[in-house]
């Protein structure tokens, strides 16, 4: 009894940091509609500053306190709020998801660059206070959590005045209720979000000022993780409610000194010893499937930017055959590192092709996407066993590929099941906590786990010595144990699947997936049972994503188990798929690609700058590399606001130009087979290749343009011409347009005078 | 007709590419009500959207007191007199009524003022001030928020079928504040779908068809014409 | 012989009630109207019935089946299609493929499953409902009179029993109303009932031969359109309280 009262102490302790952390989720939330991922990373952020004017400059606490929550968070906040948030409004659900994993990418980038980029020194933050305690119901309690309880008290009472009592409250409770009666009545709701973010900022920095003591050393990722274990509590208040959130971070802190206290501080279960770390993604799924059934969404709650052109058969297969023949061009005049980048990349766009189909058609999300790979490992490894494990298959066998792709779609449809009532984000973050489980209690674990199923005796091998070895495939008499090899036959599957993706979409199945997403209640009235559609495309998705996860494990080689699988990974290769494109198969292929080229090669490239000209060094390496290294991905992300269509829309567009001049189109291509023939027989280094190829690609099109300037013009003029008494009805009237009726109606091209 | 307060010339607007307004043009003098009457799909809603701001005009003007505000964001056409009271929802569901009312304090107005105006307009409304605003009555919420509209003292007041769904001594009422208001000197352009209602205290009314104002008179010229508009030629 | 049948049915939106035991029916064969000023619950109604909400009291029968408690995917098995006042198109499909896919979608729940050529049968829809020109568009971006059409092609896809119609009118201008009358005859003598929610009331006038009239949620009047015209009642609601001048 005594212990358990000791520990309940200390739970509520837990719970109020946590109460605070998910209380700044919801205003964030509440008032802009956006589910701040990024708030663990403003934490982070914060608690490293913190340290910095507390530990290292050693101002005294409460000014560095105040500079951290009162100035530092709250300015973060609002520059997150008025240079990304903002360009949200009208976007989708998906993009309103990726936009904040960009940021949070990104702030974690910057907080790496500033405090980890050279030394390994240890970032040690302490309590207020340091260790003086008081014994509260026998159990020592260091001053810093009461701290902690007390803050979030005054936090919850500061919060409750606010929100009822104050006009700026009350405006921002408005804004939540009705944006444009809030317009109609003055109020100015881009202010109002910019306060809410602030508010938002704020908490998070103070709860990550309050949770980093509990790391020994500060480390910007496992911070961020700390602080998303506040999540289920934000999840419990359904993203709204404050009362409700510290209900549910109270849970939280008591469920995990409760599992400390009957498991003995995790030395009872050994099987079970991570299963602490599982409880807040374990909450958070629950908290998820306790969620009210949403009512079916119709085509105005859903009606985005966003739009994807769906390429014809014909157009996919010779896509196919081009990729496939440029890559093997590519592979064979390129050096054995440019083709492992390479490889590496291909390898992350076949894991982007499942989200194509599930997120880019059928509009939902997955984002634990390496967490089937991870399955999809083990499960080849149970197939392909032999006595001392997968290391020892010369190659990856048929079998066990499909038995993988099984077991995927099993675990994706039993992961789906539940959540398939769930809407967009809510559905996101179930997938997010079932990885997090995954990686916790599956994928760490290191122990064989034996089963008496009907008195046979099964056992399931995991990652057994901390990381698995897949063996190459040796399929149809070729080994594709080389990396040349592999390459090829990853960008053969990439290019097979990706035309069985476009077949699907273009098939009776395909167009009913989309009706799913554009309006679901719509399908209902048709006859269409959504649960059976969203579940077989989940399990699709997964088998896809298991192959590919294959693949990937194949690519690396050896697999350890702590580094891809917890959460990050495929957080980000979300984010990139969604840049690319997500509703093009090239958009996946530019995913992978973008995410190799972006973490491996633009380093690499600034750091062969910072060799060849030492001068500029510091510019290159220091600056360029690192930031490229660091950021890079994560402001591709954040731009995404603005074309939320992605990459893959803006290269077409790009080369429209292309279609109306065939004949330059083709010399074009002859000059660069031409280039590729002279580099392959060593005439031209393959870095002057790449630079005029990749080079071209951006100029060509432009120079087309220009030459056939005429050309152009003249189609555009007869598109205007077409619909002349609708300019300004179908479009908006723009000032060109003054000169096309201009010239229609005969009217002499006078001065620009007295328009505006 | 008195000087010409809120002016629509020539307006073509409507949603994407879909145009619904096809060059209006209406003019409401100051202390003047116009009705704008019609049935549904007409476009009546989205012309008081455009002039309020939340619809985009393609071609056409708007004037407030003879400057253009087309374009103009619908916060700050708020913040310049033109208040307007949006159909079938114009109070804020989840504030109380006197946070409801709060909403109306941007001008610089006391609370407490705003308050007292509201209580002595609608005495039912002080019984409720504590109370959740989406769940009054219908005739309350309108009280509601033609109390919050008319204390941002507007100069153009906009009115979205103010009578759908409530009981006809409540309309009364609400229309006899109108009228009163508009004695203030406020120009208000009312729109109904059902005109009885509003013809009694209109000074002029509009008919409006598909996207088209098709007539303009005094109530008594239209009254007739008004039931064939409806009732499909029965005259 | 009546097809559907509502029994007082009533719903609630927290404290406010939209419907008030409301009894309508629709008799196969035939186009039967519903009307009522705004917000007098015509879409509650319809809502109601397809299962996108569920009422609070009553029953939904069909052809003397109690379906209130079916899933909407489920009453559209039985025969009960609709269009949507605020529209509901598929955005990233063309014209022709919204009305294909819903040809598709049946196809994979009706008995004579893959018999049927959906594609034949769609290009008829898209001819009989004149969006022949359009059929290669985004629907998008076509004008909200052809995108109701669209709809109502959409849904006749299914082979309702029963076709419950949104205001399929608003947007389209006179002569396409006109039109749109003859069409809707034209559905009614292949076999398809029709509940028609429009507020062109000489639209209504003609087509429908029975009409239910519904004002704050409650019934007021029902009968033939002559019978509509003269009722005070309706007068009343359409046009104020008082309308005895």
């Amino acid at each position: 009894m005594q212990d358990f009262l000791a520990y309940t102490v200390l739970g509520l302790c837990l719970g109020s940091v946590y109460a605070i952390a998910a209380t700044g989720l919801v205003v964030t939330y509440s008032t802009s509609g956006v589910f701040n991922i990024a708030h663990g990373a403003v934490a982070t952020m914060s608690a490293l500053f913190y340290w910095q004017l507390r530990f290292d400059w050693h101002a005294p606490a409460p000014i560095a306190i105040f500079l951290t929550v009162c100035v530092f968070a709250p300015l973060l906040g609002l520059v997150l709020e008025v240079v990304v948030m903002r360009g949200l409004r009208g976007t989708s659900e998906v993009t309103r998801l990726v936009t904040p994993v960009a940021v949070l990418l990104g702030i974690n980038g910057a907080a790496t660059w500033i405090w980890f980029r050279s030394s390994n020194r240890a970032l040690v933050p302490k309590k207020f206070f340091g260790e003086s305690n008081v014994k509260v119901l026998g159990q020592a309690v260091y001053y810093h959590q009461i701290i902690g309880v007390l803050l979030s008290i005054v936090i919850a009472g500061a919060l409750y005045v606010l929100l009822y009592r104050t006009r700026l409250g009350v405006t921002m409770r408005a804004t939540v209720d009705d944006r444009s009666l809030l317009m109609l009545n003055g109020g100015r709701p881009d202010r109002v979000s910019m306060a809410s973010w602030a508010i938002g900022a704020s908490l998070a920095g103070l709860a990550g000022v309050l949770l980093s003591p509990q790391l020994g050393a500060l480390q910007v990722f496992a911070l961020t993780l700390l602080v998303f274990d506040a999540y289920p509590a934000a999840v419990a208040g359904r993203l709204r409610s404050v009362p409700l959130t510290y209900v549910g971070a109270m849970v939280l802190g008591l469920s995990k000194l409760y599992f400390d206290w009957i498991s003995d501080a995790g030395q009872r279960w050994l099987v079970l010893r991570n299963l602490r770390n599982a409880i807040p993604a374990l909450l958070l799924f629950g908290a998820l499937l306790l969620l009210p059934q949403d009512r079916l969404r119709g085509a105005i709650v859903t009606r985005t930017r966003e739009r994807f052109r769906v390429p014809t058969m014909r157009e996919a297969v010779l896509w196919g055959g081009v990729l496939v023949a440029a890559m093997a061009m590519l592979q064979s005049i390129m050096s054995g590192s440019a083709v492992i980048s390479l490889a590496n990349g291909v390898a992350l766009s076949l894991m982007a092709l499942s989200l194509v189909l599930l997120t880019g058609y059928a509009g939902e999300i997955n984002l634990a996407v390496f967490t089937f790979a991870g399955v999809a490992v083990i499960a080849a490894w149970q197939f392909d066993v032999g006595p001392t494990g997968l290391a020892t298959q010369k190659s990856l066998s048929v079998g066990a590929v499909l038995l993988a792709m099984c077991v995927c779609s099993l675990v994706g449809g039993l992961i789906a099941l539940p959540a398939l009532r769930l809407r967009g984000l809510y559905l996101g973050l179930a997938t997010f906590a079932f990885g997090i489980i995954v990686y916790q209690l599956v994928i760490l674990q290191t122990q064989p786990l034996h089963f008496n199923i009907f008195g046979g005796k099964f056992t399931v091998n995991l990652f057994t010595n901390g990381s698995l070895t897949v063996p190459r495939p040796h399929w149809f008499g070729i080994n594709f144990a080389g990396q040349r090899a592999f390459l090829m036959l990853m960008t053969v599957l990439f290019a097979v699947l990706g035309i069985g993706i476009i077949a699907i979409r273009r098939s009776a199945y395909g167009r009913m997936i989309v009706a799913m997403k554009d309006s679901p209640a719509a399908c209902a009235t048709l006859g269409l049972n959504l649960t059976r559609l969203k579940l077989g495309v989940f399990m699709v998705s997964s088998a896809i994503a298991g192959l590919a996860g294959l693949m990937w494990a194949a690519e690396r080689r050896t697999l350890p188990n702590n580094a891809d699988f917890d959460g990050f990974q495929s957080l980000l290769l979300f984010m990139i798929a969604v840049v690319g494109g997500i509703g093009y198969v090239s958009g996946a292929f530019i995913a992978g690609i973008f995410l190799s080229v972006l973490s491996v090669v633009m380093p690499d490239v600034f750091d062969k700058l910072g060799s060849d000209y030492p001068s500029l060094h510091w510019l290159f390496v220091t600056v360029l590399g690192n930031f490229s290294h660091y950021v890079g991905p994560a402001l591709v992300g954040i731009g995404l606001g603005k074309n939320p269509s992605g990459i893959a829309q803006q290269i077409m567009d790009g080369f429209r130009p292309l279609k109306k001049a065939p004949g330059a189109t083709a010399i074009w291509v002859a000059a660069i087979v031409v280039l590729w023939a002279a580099t392959w027989r060593g005439a031209v280094s393959n870095w002057h290749f790449s630079l005029i190829s990749v080079g071209s690609l951006f100029i060509v099109p432009r120079i087309i343009m220009s030459v056939f300037e005429d050309r152009f013009a003249e189609e555009e003029r007869a598109v205007a011409g077409e619909d002349l008494d609708l300019i300004g009805i179908d479009r908006a009237f723009r000032s060109s347009d003054r000169q096309v009726l201009d010239t229609a109606l005969g009217l002499p091209a006078g001065p620009s005078g007295g328009v505006e | 007709m008195s000087e010409t307060v809120l002016e629509l010339l020539d307006v073509r607007a409507g949603y994407g590419t879909i145009e619904v307004l096809h060059g209006v043009s209406l003019a409401v003098g100051r202390g003047e009500v116009l009705a704008l009457l019609g049935p549904n799909g007409g476009g009546k809603s989205t012309t008081l959207k455009v002039i309020s701001g939340l619809v985009d005009i393609m071609s056409g003007d708007v004037h407030l007191a003879s400057r253009s505000v087309a374009g103009v964001s619908a916060d700050k056409l708020a913040r310049l007199g033109l208040c307007s009271i949006p159909e079938g929802k114009g109070v804020f569901p989840n504030l109380t009524v006197r946070e409801n009312l709060m909403m109306a304090t941007h001008t610089g107005a006391k609370l407490g003022d705003v308050e007292e105006v509201a209580y002595t307009r609608f005495p039912r409304l002080s019984d409720r001030r504590s109370q959740l605003a989406g769940t009054m009555s219908g005739g309350e919420q309108q009280m509601l928020a033609m109390s919050r509209a008319l204390a941002t003292n507007p100069a153009v007041l906009l009115l979205d079928e103010l009578s759908m769904g409530l009981a006809p001594l409540v309309v009364a009422r609400l229309y006899e504040i109108v009228a009163q208001v508009a004695e203030t000197g406020v120009s208000v352009l009312v729109v109904e779908q059902f005109a009885q209602s509003v013809l009694g205290i209109a000074d002029r009314a509009a008919i409006m068809l598909s996207g088209r104002i098709t007539r303009v008179g005094a109530p008594a010229e239209l009254a007739e014409e008004l039931s064939s508009a409806y009732l499909g030629g029965k005259g | 012989m009546t097809l559907l049948e509502c029994r007082n049915v009533g719903m609630k939106f927290g404290g406010a009630a939209a419907l008030t035991a409301v009894s309508i029916s629709a008799e196969a064969g035939v186009i039967t109207g519903l009307i009522g000023p705004n917000g007098a619950g015509k879409t509650t109604m319809f809502n109601c019935i397809t299962g996108l909400l569920e009422p609070t009291s009553g029953e939904v029968m069909l052809d003397g089946a109690d379906i209130t408690k079916l899933a909407p995917f489920r009453r559209a098995r039985l025969g009960v299609a609709r269009t949507f006042q605020r529209l509901e198109l598929f955005t990233s499909l063309s014209v022709r493929d919204n009305i294909r896919v819903a040809g598709e979608i049946r196809s994979r729940w009706s008995k004579d499953k893959g018999k049927s050529d959906t594609q034949a049968e769609a290009e008829h829809i898209i001819e009989l409902l004149g969006l022949s020109g359009l059929a290669d568009r985004d629907v998008a971006e076509i004008p909200t009179g052809m995108a109701r059409r669209v709809e109502m092609g959409r849904a006749l896809m299914t082979r309702p029993r029963i076709l419950l119609l949104d205001e399929p009118a608003s947007g389209q201008d006179e002569q396409e109303t006109e039109e749109f009358g003859e069409l809707l005859l034209h559905v009614r003598d292949e076999g398809t009932a029709i509940l028609l929610v429009e507020h062109d009331v000489s639209l209504v006038m003609k087509v429908c031969s029975f009409i239910q009239v519904l004002d704050f949620g409650c019934l007021i009047a029902s009968g033939s359109p002559a019978e509509i015209q003269t009722n005070p009642a309706v007068l009343e609601a359409y046009l104020g309280e008082d309308h005895s001048a």
